[in-house]
């Protein structure tokens, strides 16, 4: 777990790198020190899973950002391997999506994601997702 | 003709007066000389070429099923000739899965009722299932007693074909516009964040001109969103998906308006005011969706007053009949059919911004929930729309 001097390390699971972008942008502009890992392919996304399951040295992510829709594996199977992992089943989930189907949300939720984040076409409302993950992080530290 | 190859079922002084009644066919021509058996049996002749010409399938069977006549058009439909079939009993052109029909409909001809465009199948000689609209009615003899049936069916097949193909088309053409207006939203999105991006970044930096062009950039793209959002609720409105199987209550789903629209109602400092609301049989997501539209409108278009508001139902008959009023601008009485109209707009989108499919929307919901739309309104005074929901237990 990341403590207060240590950056968090927090898992992006995006292929599209404009979504990267403005991810980084909104960890920037609300100041979240993070060491960020991007996947952006959901086959290794569950193979990062699994290794994560095999090597005890390996930390588990203080949080997982998973876009709904990625190649090979969908956000619902990526949830569902997550949760059914050994070591890191309760990482935390904010879920990222153009989506507006209620079953995806609903499927998310099931899976125990933090929160259901639809990626909206103003700037100013995609930055709030710097202050989600702020909240997520220092929930789960004083946890 | 081939009137010698028809047992005419009826007898024929009944007929005279019951055809001359349909106006179809003057049976006694004013010329036409000679004495009353003549005319009987000219009157015969007519109506057995007009049987003989149909291209529907016209037969007559006893009260036991029993094929008493066979035109021409049950033989280009069924394939059999008359000869094979007057005497057999009518089941032979049911299909295995249909036979069990045929008892029910002699009873109801027993007992004198009709069978009106009764959708089923039924089999050719070669074995081809068609499907059949069929019309069943009771034939009396001169003393009223019921001796048999005359049976017209259509081949309707190939109009049901068609009707399939169709109805796969249009949700086809659905499916592609959801999706469509989905999938260019997601480019649009980042047309929109990273324009914004760059004025943040550079704004100020790029001279006034530049930032001009970024200003429209940006406002294009929003535009864009608001079309496309729009699109996608009017196909969602138009989507043959699965009936409500219960009513909503309007109530709620006007209370879910207002909380979606709380932002512009504060902004415009608006009020709203309303009756009971009754239950209906609406989705309840469209119903918000219609409310919301229709409020939304008298927010937009309003005029230096605050706008008031005022929603209300009543039962007419076998609907309900909405409205909502407003003081807002007015429709000119010119341009009152036209607003329901896809992508038609009264105003510069700098004046009233709008995608011109709100209404198009609202007329889509009411008329999949079987009702109508319009608006009443004088220029400078208020609009007032008007919907109807028919009433289940009508």
């Amino acid at each position: 777990m990341g403590t207060a001097c240590s950056p968090s390390q927090i898992v992006l699971a995006e292929d599209n790198p404009a979504d990267v972008g403005l991810v980084r942008e909104a960890l920037r502009e609300h100041q979240v020190r993070c060491d960020l890992r991007v996947i952006s392919d959901g086959e290794e996304v569950v193979s990062f899973i699994d290794r994560l399951d095999l090597d005890a040295k390996l930390p588990c992510p203080d949080l997982l950002l998973l876009d709904w829709y990625l190649p090979k594996r969908d956000g619902v199977e990526i949830l569902k391997h997550l949760r059914a992992s050994q070591r890191c089943r309760q990482t935390p989930v904010v879920v990222l999506t153009s989506s507006d189907s209620p079953q995806d949300q609903e499927n998310a939720e099931q899976n125990a994601a933090i929160h259901y984040f639809r990626k909206p076409i103003s700037l100013g409302q995609f930055m709030q997702l710097g202050s989600i993950v702020k909240q997520v992080i220092s929930h789960a530290q004083a946890e | 003709m081939g009137t010698q190859r028809i047992q005419l079922p009826f007898a024929s002084r009944n007929l005279e007066p019951e055809t001359r009644r349909t106006g179809a066919v003057s049976f006694v021509p004013p010329t036409l000389a000679g004495n009353a058996e003549q005319r009987e049996r000219e009157l015969l002749e007519r109506l057995a070429a007009i049987v003989e010409s149909s291209d529907d399938a016209i037969i007559s069977k006893d009260l036991n099923g029993i094929i008493q006549s066979w035109n021409r058009g049950a033989e280009r439909i069924f394939g059999y000739r008359a000869e094979e079939i007057v005497g057999k009993h009518i089941s032979m052109l049911a299909p295995p899965d249909r036979v069990d029909e045929i008892p029910t409909i002699l009873e109801r001809l027993a007992r004198g009722e009709r069978v009106d465009h009764y959708e089923t199948k039924r089999r050719t000689k070669d074995g081809r299932i068609l499907t059949v609209s069929l019309t069943v009615s009771p034939i009396r003899d001169a003393t009223g007693k019921i001796i048999g049936a005359s049976k017209v069916a259509r081949d309707i097949t190939d109009r049901v074909r068609h009707e399939e193909a169709l109805r796969q088309a249009n949700a086809d053409l659905q499916q592609f516009a959801y999706s469509a207006s989905h999938d260019l939203q997601e480019p649009l999105r980042m047309v929109a964040t990273y324009s914004e991006l760059l004025r943040k970044e550079f704004g100020g930096k790029l001279g006034p001109i530049g930032d001009e062009y970024l200003g429209y950039t940006l406002q294009g793209a929003l535009r864009m969103e608001q079309l496309l959002r729009d699109l996608r609720a009017y196909t969602l409105a138009s989507a043959s998906g699965q009936e409500p199987a219960e009513d909503v209550d309007a109530g709620q789903s006007l209370e879910k308006a207002l909380g979606n629209l709380e932002a512009a109602l504060q902004e415009n400092n608006a009020s709203v005011t309303r009756t009971d609301l009754p239950r209906v049989r609406i989705h309840h997501v469209l119903l918000v969706q219609l409310f919301q539209n229709l409020i939304g409108n008298s927010i937009r278009y309003r005029n230096s007053d605050p706008p008031r508001i005022h929603v209300a139902a009543q039962r007419q008959d076998n609907e309900w009949l909405f409205s909502v009023q407003d003081n807002g601008i007015g429709i000119d009485s010119r341009y009152q059919e036209q607003v329901f109209g896809l992508f038609k707009r009264l105003h510069s989108f700098a004046k009233y911004p709008g995608t011109g499919l709100g209404l198009a929307i609202c007329q889509r919901i009411v008329q999949r929930a079987g009702g109508r739309i319009w608006v009443e309104s004088e220029p400078g005074k208020g609009s007032t729309f008007f919907f109807t929901v028919p009433c289940r237990d009508a």
